[in-house]
């Protein structure tokens, strides 16, 4: 960075105060026009030796305001997104729409025989096709190819469920002195929960049967000083894929209102809290345990969630599965909102 | 009971060579009107719909509404042993599980049939709305399937946009990009030859290559091709079927991300 002279500016990377000076040094009414500057995109004039200064149209920009990021003032000379011509890449966030999402799927109006093998009629189709533009199905997850990279993946799976004493689980578990699978009733349910369409269901079952081949999500478990054991994805996961189910030991929350276990689950709310069911995943359980919660008391930890957490109705049963809801890129560690339906958990301290 | 005879039959040979690559089983359906088909292809991407009017038929009998589920590979290999000039009927008996396709030599000699058994094809009609296109692109149906398979070479994706300049089709890849424009061009010894451009609206589309390369498999149907687009619709790229009516096949496009609505969480 060039050094900046006694005045104001440096004529590269210019900020509005100069690097070195402390904002004290000048007062905001000595009348230099950089002084009216304000950031083009929070509106703010604050942080002015952050506040970086287009070279062609003088328009103001926070470092922490452009995306991507700046982390720092620029050594040469800078341009504003507007200036600078750089094309968003448009085409890999592309999405294929389906032809369901445009024409909708209509009654046909003269009855048609149909001749063929069986002349069975066929079961009346339930309604019309709910015609929702974007409404797109879930996606099973794409296992990362190289096979060396999923057996590390599963290694690093089986260190974390070793150091936290738990065995490993794909499906929900019935234990004695626990719930039974009976109690696992999605009629339950207060105020009703929603069922996963029948695509859906085949998507969670190749997600099963993939698993059961070795097949394991592309994720990868980290152990983070501060956050402690963490989840990764291994490989871009799509928005809306189904990453894992969460699975533990089924119980009831009146067992275990005492319990301060930290993973649990909510699995049934019911309108009759003795019905209610938790996931208790201390003994039993797969990855699903290490995915940390966000801190929804501050509006950064929002941002940071890129999975969510939610209970369908899979064939009468409460299931609950964790869904990307958003592309997720190679590296990002998985967040989702702990609280995204009751606000009981304290999460004022987590990142 | 149903029987139709068409005379050009190579039509109907043309027809399933078409469809036959996008689309695997589909029900053929015969009204008064004509006779039809409408599928979709495994990945409900792509939606073909097919029309012979009864009027192109020298005879057309179809007493009721009749839906015939055919697997199209198995009625391709049939279409194949018929000559190009050779007189088809498609026939079927009311009850029956089978279809007969029968080929006639126009010298009437050789005479061939072949039966083929129908499945049960659950298919769901999908509604097709009347609309007004933003642009409308009418070209050589050769040229469209060469500008096609040229950029299938370099990307898998052609943005078409339809601007006053003209209808541009571009593609990126790997090794580059590629952009063919083309200019209305009415000056020419044949209509068949001209491209002529109708642009309501500038609009401009993504989609996929793969299937633009296989609704070109019906190239040999018509000299020309239509391509309809309109933003937040699904191109139409129509050949018509002379005398008798038309192929349309329907491409979804590729859009940019949107904000899903959140469902409830747990």
């Amino acid at each position: 960075m060039a050094a900046a002279k006694s005045t104001t500016m440096v004529l590269r990377g210019r900020t509005r105060a100069p690097k070195r000076y402390s904002h004290t040094l000048f007062k905001d009414e000595d009348g230099f026009d950089c002084d009216d500057v304000c950031c083009e995109r929070c509106g703010s004039g604050d942080f002015g030796s952050k506040l970086l200064l287009c070279d062609k149209c003088d328009k103001g920009y926070h470092l922490f305001c452009l995306r991507p990021i700046l982390v720092s003032v620029p050594k040469c000379s800078w341009f504003c997104p507007s200036c600078s011509n750089i094309k968003k890449p448009k085409l890999f966030p592309l999405v294929q729409t389906k032809i369901v999402d445009f024409f909708r799927i209509q009654r046909s109006s003269e009855p048609t025989e149909k001749l063929s093998q069986s002349n069975i009629k066929k079961r009346k189709r339930a309604g019309g096709f709910a015609m929702s533009k974007r409404k797109r199905k879930l996606l099973a997850f794409n296992p990362t190819e190289d096979p060396q990279r999923r057996l590390e993946q599963m290694a690093s799976l089986a260190t974390a469920l070793k150091a936290s004493g738990t065995e490993y689980s794909n499906e929900l578990t019935y234990r004695p002195g626990m719930a039974v699978r009976s109690a696992n009733c999605a009629d339950f349910e207060k105020g009703g929960m929603q069922v996963l369409p029948k695509e859906d269901i085949e998507a969670l079952n190749l997600c099963k049967r993939m698993m059961e081949k070795g097949e394991c999500p592309p994720l990868m478990v980290v152990f983070d000083p501060v956050e402690g054991f963490t989840v990764q994805a291994d490989r871009f996961i799509k928005d809306l894929t189904i990453i894992t189910e969460y699975v533990g030991d089924v119980d009831f929350l009146k067992n275990r209102e005492h319990d301060d276990g930290d993973s649990m689950m909510t699995l049934l709310h019911a309108s009759n809290p003795s019905k209610s069911l938790v996931i208790c995943p201390d003994k039993r359980g797969n990855i699903a345990r290490f995915v940390n919660g966000i801190n929804n008391f501050s509006p950064d930890g929002k941002k940071k969630q890129n999975v969510k957490c939610v209970r369908y109705d899979v064939n009468g049963e409460c299931r609950v599965l964790l869904i990307a809801n958003r592309d997720i890129r190679k590296g990002e560690k998985l967040y989702y909102d702990y609280n995204g339906y009751e606000h009981e958990y304290p999460t004022e301290h987590f990142v | 009971m149903l029987e139709l005879r068409l005379v050009q039959g190579s039509l109907l040979k043309k027809v399933l060579e078409a469809i036959k690559d996008l689309v695997n089983d589909a029900n053929f359906d015969c009204s008064s009107t004509g006779f039809s088909l409408q599928a979709m292809d495994s990945s409900h991407v792509a939606l073909v719909a097919l029309l012979l009017r009864s009027e192109g038929f020298e005879h057309y009998r179809c007493d009721r509404n009749i839906s015939m589920g055919m697997n199209l590979n198995n009625m391709s290999k049939m279409m194949k042993c018929a000559s190009n000039d050779d007189i088809i009927t498609i026939k079927a008996d009311d009850g029956s599980d089978t279809v007969t396709f029968m080929f006639e030599s126009p010298t009437q000699d050789k005479i061939s049939d072949f039966e083929m058994k129908l499945m049960d094809i659950d298919g769901e009609h999908l509604g097709i709305p009347e609309a007004e296109y933003h642009a409308i692109v009418r070209m050589p149906s050769a040229e469209f399937a060469r500008i096609c398979k040229d950029l299938a070479s370099i990307g898998d994706t052609v943005v078409i946009s339809v601007t006053k300049e003209g209808v541009k089709f571009s593609t990126r890849g790997d090794i580059g990009t590629a952009n063919i424009v083309l200019r209305q061009n009415t000056t020419v010894d044949k209509p068949e030859e001209a491209t002529i451009i109708e642009m309501n609206e500038p609009v401009s589309l993504t989609f996929a290559l793969r299937y633009m390369n296989s609704f070109t498999k019906a190239t040999p149907l018509s000299n020309t091709v239509t391509i309809s687009l309109s933003s937040e619709l699904p191109v139409v790229v129509e050949y018509k079927i002379a005398e008798m009516g038309y192929i349309r096949f329907y491409l979804a496009p590729k859009i940019e991300e949107d904000e899903d609505e959140t469902q409830p969480q747990a």
